[in-house]
C-alpha cells in the first residue's frame, strides 16, 4: 500500500487535533507547573519559634527605635515601636530592610589590601596581625618624626564612645588631628555655635512649638533628624498653627508639603538671608534685647542695608514682596531658619550658612521656645582629650596616616576632601568599614568591622534633638570570625608600635563605661524593654541601666536646660561671594551651570543599602538612581538633550558622562546630580564603585562643595 | 468595634495623596513582608516586580508651576467583573467572597500573563527570574508567604499571610471575629505620614468607609465599572481631574 504525503499530513495534523481531546498535553502543563513551585531555585522558609526583640537603628544618627521579629532567632522583619518618644512609631524605607544588609554582596568578610592603583584596583586578602604590624610601623616614624607627616582619624558619626577613644589615641601624637567627617554636625546649629557661647551645651531645634520653619532646602519630610519626630511635627500644621516655608531651586519632596514653596535661584541662599535680614531691622521686627546685648548688631544693620528686597529680588528669583512676607512670618514669632544641609551635597559655604544661622540670632530666637534651644550632651566617662576638627582647617598634604572609621552616617563627600590632605608619597589610608564603599577607593587597607545588629553600637541624640538619648543597637546576629574591633585593633597597633598610648579591651568595653557614666550623672530615666521607667537620681545600680539598654530600652535626658542668657553675636562682614550674588553674577556665563549634587539620607554609596532596596531605585522611578543628571526641560532642549540621552558634564575637576533626566521640578539652569545606589549587584564586588559625580565637584577652602560650575553638551 | 469575617468584610484602603510624601516605605515594607526578591541585575521599571508601586506624577507645568503627587498603586481589587479573573484560563485568580480581596494563587499560573494586560491599573507584574537573594538572606525571609517561581504573574493581596495570622489568633482567642487593627497590611503599618488608612469597607462605622465617602475622594478609572476597593483623596483638583487615566501609564 502506497502512502501519500497527504495522507501522511492528515495523519499528522489529526493526531495533533486527536490529542487535544485526550489529558495528555493538559496533564503536561499542570504537572509543569507543579514541578516549578518545587524547583531548587525556589528559597527554603525557615520556621520556628517567633520571638520579637527591641533595638535600635544604628543605620544613620537618626535613633529609632526597633521592633525586631525573629524566627528560631533570626531576624525576619524590622518593625517601628509606636509611641517610642523619639521616633514616634516611624522607621525608614533603608531601616525596614536593614536585616538584609549581613549578607549584602558588598559585605566584607576578611581585611584586605588593594592590589593595584585605585580604580584598576582589586582586592588582596590579608590578616589582622599583617596590617596592625604594618600600620605599627608607620604610626611608630610618625611619632619620632612628625615632620614628615601626621596622624589622623575620621569620625563619620562624632559623639560616640568610641569617639572618645580616638581623641585619646591621638592626644599621644604632636600635631595628630581627629577629624569630624563633612555633614556629620548640623551645619546652621554649627554655624550658630560659632555665633553664640553655648560653652558646654548643645543647641538643639524646637520644632515642636516653633510657629513658624524657614528651611533653605533641608530635606525635614526627606529622611532629616529622626523622621518620626519630623513628620510628628510637620504633619497637621494647619491644626497647630505652624507654617513651613521651603526656599530652594528644587520642587523636592519637603517643598512640595511646604505651606510656602520659594523657587531659589541656587548660589543666592547668602543674598536671600540677608534680605530677610534687611526686612526684618528696617521694619523693626527684632527684640529690643537683641539690639541691645548682641554684638555686631549695628555692624550687621550696616551690613544688610544693601540687601535691600527689591534688589536682591533681581537676582534670587524671587519677587520682593515674597522676601517681606517671609522676614514678616519669621519675625512674627517663634520660628526656625535652618539650612540643614544635604546628604551628598552637603552644606553651603560658611559664609551662606552664617548668613542663614544669622536669622535665628536677630529674630530672637536662640535659647527660646519654639526657636534653638540648648540641651545638655550624653554623659561620658572622660573628657574628650584632643579636640574635633574639620578637614578643611588641616593643611593639604600633611597626613601620613589617615583612619577613616566608615560608621554609617548617611552622608558622603568627595573623597578629594581627604586625598587632598595626605602626603604626596607613602600615605597610608585604613578603612574600618563593613561593606565595600565608594569611599573604600581612598583606602590601602580595609579592616572589615561587624555589620549593622552584629555587634553592640550606640545611637545618641541626632543632630538638633531637644534632647539628649542613649540608646544601644543590641545584636541579633553573630559577627563574623574575622570582623575587627576598631579598639582592639588600635590598641594593637599602638602595641606594635610600641608606643604608651592608652588601651582599652573592646568597644563593648567603652560603651559600659558610658551606660556607668549616665547612671553617675544621675539625670534622665531609662525606659526598659517592657515599659518599666528608671530614675536615674532613684537607687538603681549600674548593671540594672547596662541590662536595660542592652535589652532594647533608652535613656532620655529630664529637660532642656537654659541659661539666663546667651552672648551672642551676629555677622559683621560678608564673603566676596555674597556680594557676587548681589550684584548678579549668579547668572552664569553664555553655556554654563550650575552642578549641584543630592542625595537621599542613607542611600549615598558610603554605605550599602539592602538589594530589596531596588524596589525604590532600579524597579520604578520613585527615587533617583545614582549617576543621574536631572535638568529642566528648558535646559536639555537648549542643550539639545533629550530624557535618556546621555550628557558630557564638564568641569575644572574633569569630565564625566551622565544619563539625563529631564525633570520639571528642576530649576532651569540647574544640574541636579543623583549621588546614590547604582542597580542592584548579586555578584561579590571585588572593587569600590566610583564616586561618581562628587570627583567633579569644585573644593572651596571651606571644605564645601555645594554648588559647582560647569558646562554640559551631548555626550 | 469588631467585625464580622464571615459577614462578608469588604477590605479596602483610602489613600490620602496629600499626605504621601514619597518616601518608599510601604515599597520596601510590603516587599519585606511579601518576600518579592530583590531586582535582578538586568530589571528595569517594566520587568521589576513591585507589589506596591509608588508613581511620582505631575501637573505636567513647567517650572515653577510645576506641581506633583506621589501615588500609590497596589492591586486595587477590584469588586465587580474583576478583569483578571475573568481572563485567567487557570483559575488562579479567585476573589474571597468574605473578605473581597482579590487572590493569586501561583501554584496554578501557567505564566500567560492575560491578567497583566487585562488589569487597567498595570498592577500585576511577572516573574521573568528565578526570585533570588544574596546568599545568607534566605534564612531571613518572612516564613508565612511563600515565595513565587519563575514564570508566574504576581500581585498584592492586602498580605493575606498577615489575614491569616489575624484569624489564627482570633480562634486562638475563641473569637469567630477579627478586630479592626489586628489586620493590617504592611503598608498602612509602615506609613509614617498615615496617608495609607486600611479596614472594612462593609462596616459603615469604619474610618476606611467613612474615608471613602468624603469630598474629594475619587478611585482610578471609575468610568470602567470594576468597583475598585482602593481609594484616593486630594484636595487638589488636578490630581482628582487625572482618575480617569492610570498613573502607570
Amino acid at each position: 500500500m502506497n502512502i501519500t504525503r497527504r495522507e501522511l499530513l492528515t495523519l499528522a495534523g489529526g493526531s495533533v487535533l486527536g490529542t487535544l481531546f485526550t489529558p495528555i498535553p493538559w496533564k503536561l502543563l499542570d504537572d509543569s507547573a507543579i514541578w516549578t513551585q518545587n524547583w531548587s531555585r525556589i528559597p527554603a522558609l525557615r520556621h520556628g519559634p517567633v520571638s520579637y526583640r527591641l533595638s535600635a537603628c544604628p543605620l544613620c544618627p537618626g535613633g529609632c527605635a526597633l521592633n525586631v521579629r525573629c524566627v528560631q532567632g533570626r531576624p525576619v522583619s524590622l518593625g517601628a515601636v509606636p509611641e517610642h518618644p523619639v521616633s514616634n512609631g516611624v522607621i525608614c524605607a533603608t531601616a525596614y530592610a536593614g536585616h538584609h544588609l549581613a549578607t549584602h554582596p558588598l559585605r566584607l568578610h576578611q581585611p584586605y589590601a588593594f592590589n593595584g592603583k585605585t580604580g584598576e584596583s582589586t582586592l588582596l586578602p590579608m590578616n589582622e596581625a599583617d596590617i596592625a604590624s604594618r600600620l605599627g610601623g608607620q604610626v611608630r616614624k610618625i611619632a619620632q618624626s612628625p615632620s614628615d607627616g601626621v596622624i589622623a582619624i575620621l569620625d563619620q558619626r562624632p559623639g560616640r564612645a568610641i569617639s572618645a577613644f580616638y581623641q585619646e589615641f591621638l592626644a599621644g601624637f604632636p600635631g595628630s588631628h581627629y577629624v569630624v567627617a563633612p555633614g556629620a554636625d548640623d551645619p546652621t546649629l554649627s554655624a550658630l555655635s560659632a555665633l553664640c557661647d553655648f560653652k558646654d551645651l548643645v543647641p538643639s531645634y524646637d520644632f515642636e512649638n516653633a510657629r513658624t520653619i524657614l528651611s533653605f532646602g533641608a530635606p525635614l519630610l526627606d529622611g532629616w533628624g529622626t523622621p518620626g519626630r519630623m513628620y510628628a511635627a510637620l504633619h497637621n500644621r494647619a491644626q497647630k498653627g505652624r507654617t513651613l516655608i521651603q526656599a530652594e531651586g528644587v520642587h523636592s519632596r519637603t517643598a512640595l508639603q511646604a505651606d510656602t514653596w520659594l523657587p531659589l535661584m541656587a548660589g543666592t541662599e547668602a543674598a536671600f538671608a540677608l534680605a530677610v535680614g534687611h526686612v526684618i531691622i528696617q521694619e523693626g521686627r527684632y527684640p529690643a534685647l537683641v539690639a541691645r546685648h548682641v554684638r555686631n548688631f549695628p555692624e550687621y544693620a550696616e551690613l544688610t542695608r544693601a540687601f535691600a528686597p527689591e534688589r536682591v529680588a533681581q537676582v534670587c528669583g524671587l519677587s520682593a514682596e515674597q522676601i517681606i512676607a517671609t522676614a514678616r512670618a519669621i519675625a512674627s514669632g517663634p520660628s526656625i531658619v535652618i539650612s540643614g544641609g544635604n546628604p551628598a551635597g552637603g552644606p553651603f559655604d560658611t559664609g551662606t550658612e552664617t548668613a542663614i544661622a544669622a536669622l535665628n540670632v536677630l529674630s530672637g530666637n536662640v535659647g527660646c521656645s519654639g526657636g534653638v534651644l540648648l540641651r545638655a550632651a550624653v554623659p561620658a566617662p572622660v573628657h574628650a582629650p584632643k579636640p574635633a576638627v574639620s578637614l578643611a582647617t588641616i593643611p593639604d598634604h600633611s597626613i601620613k596616616v589617615l583612619i577613616l572609621d566608615a560608621a554609617a552616617s548617611g552622608n558622603t563627600y568627595p573623597l578629594a576632601l581627604l586625598t587632598r590632605k595626605l602626603v604626596r608619597q607613602d600615605a597610608v589610608v585604613v578603612q574600618f568599614s563593613a561593606f565595600l564603599s565608594s569611599q573604600s577607593g581612598a583606602a590601602d587597607f580595609i579592616l572589615p568591622v561587624p555589620a549593622p545588629f552584629e555587634s553592640l553600637e550606640e545611637v545618641q541624640s541626632p543632630a538638633g534633638a531637644d534632647r539628649a538619648f542613649f540608646a544601644l543597637s543590641s545584636p541579633f546576629m553573630s559577627a563574623s570570625d574575622k570582623a575587627v574591633d576598631p579598639v582592639a585593633f588600635l590598641s594593637r597597633v599602638a602595641t606594635a608600635a610600641g608606643l604608651a598610648i592608652p588601651q582599652a579591651a573592646s568597644t563593648e568595653v567603652l560603651l559600659k563605661q558610658r551606660s556607668e557614666a549616665i547612671f553617675a550623672s544621675h539625670r534622665g530615666v531609662v525606659t526598659g524593654p517592657a515599659g518599666t521607667r528608671m530614675q536615674m537620681k532613684d537607687t538603681v545600680s549600674a548593671d540594672d541601666v547596662w541590662k536595660a539598654l542592652t535589652d532594647g530600652g533608652y535613656w532620655i535626658d529630664d529637660s532642656t536646660r537654659q541659661p539666663a542668657s546667651i552672648p551672642s553675636a551676629l555677622p559683621a562682614a560678608i564673603s566676596a561671594g555674597q556680594q557676587a550674588a548681589l550684584s548678579g553674577t549668579p547668572s552664569l556665563p553664555e553655556g554654563t551651570f550650575r552642578l549641584m549634587p543630592f542625595g537621599w539620607r542613607g542611600a549615598t554609596m558610603t554605605a550599602a543599602v539592602a538589594p530589596v532596596m531596588s524596589k525604590l531605585f532600579q524597579e520604578s522611578n520613585l527615587r533617583a538612581l545614582g549617576g543621574r543628571l536631572h535638568i529642566n526641560p528648558a535646559t536639555a532642549a537648549a542643550c539639545g538633550l533629550a530624557d535618556g540621552e546621555s550628557a558630557r558634564i564638564t568641569t575644572a575637576a574633569g569630565t564625566l558622562t551622565m544619563p539625563v533626566v529631564v525633570d520639571a521640578s528642576v530649576m532651569p539652569g540647574l544640574l541636579h546630580a543623583a549621588v546614590g545606589p547604582v542597580p542592584n549587584k548579586t555578584a561579590t564586588a571585588t572593587r569600590p564603585e566610583s564616586e561618581g559625580i562628587l570627583a567633579l565637584c569644585s573644593l572651596q577652602d571651606d571644605g564645601s562643595w555645594r554648588f559647582t560650575e560647569a558646562s554640559m553638551g551631548k555626550a | 468595634m469588631e467585625q464580622t469575617e464571615q459577614s462578608k468584610s469588604r477590605y479596602g484602603m483610602v489613600v490620602d495623596l496629600d499626605k504621601c510624601t514619597g518616601c518608599g516605605d510601604c515599597v520596601v515594607a510590603c516587599a519585606i513582608e511579601n518576600n518579592v526578591a530583590p531586582a535582578e541585575q538586568k530589571a528595569t521599571e517594566r520587568t521589576g516586580i513591585t507589589w506596591l508601586r509608588v508613581y511620582p506624577v505631575t501637573n505636567g507645568e513647567a517650572f515653577p508651576a510645576h506641581d506633583a503627587v506621589f501615588v500609590p498603586m497596589m492591586c486595587q481589587q477590584c469588586g465587580h467583573h474583576t478583569p483578571c479573573v475573568s481572563v485567567c484560563p487557570q483559575n488562579a485568580v479567585e476573589v474571597d467572597p468574605t473578605t473581597g480581596i482579590v487572590g493569586q494563587i501561583p501554584q496554578r499560573c501557567l505564566g500567560c500573563r492575560y491578567c497583566m494586560t487585562a488589569c487597567p491599573f498595570h498592577a500585576r507584574y511577572f516573574n521573568w527570574w528565578d526570585p533570588e537573594w544574596p546568599a545568607g538572606t534566605e534564612a531571613q525571609l518572612n516564613p508565612d508567604v511563600a515565595p513565587r517561581m519563575r514564570g508566574v504573574a504576581e500581585k498584592c493581596n492586602f498580605c493575606h499571610g498577615r489575614l491569616h495570622a489575624a484569624r489564627t489568633r482570633a480562634a486562638a482567642e475563641g473569637k469567630s471575629n477579627i478586630a479592626s487593627p489586628a489586620y493590617t497590611p504592611a503598608c498602612a503599618e509602615s506609613c509614617p505620614a498615615q496617608a495609607i488608612v486600611f479596614g472594612d469597607l462593609a462596616d459603615e462605622s469604619s474610618d476606611v468607609a467613612r474615608l471613602s465617602k468624603a469630598h474629594d475622594t475619587f478611585r482610578f478609572l471609575s468610568k470602567l465599572g470594576t468597583e475598585p476597593k482602593v481609594y484616593y483623596h486630594s484636595a487638589k483638583e488636578w490630581v482628582r481631574k487625572m482618575a480617569d487615566q492610570s498613573p502607570a501609564v
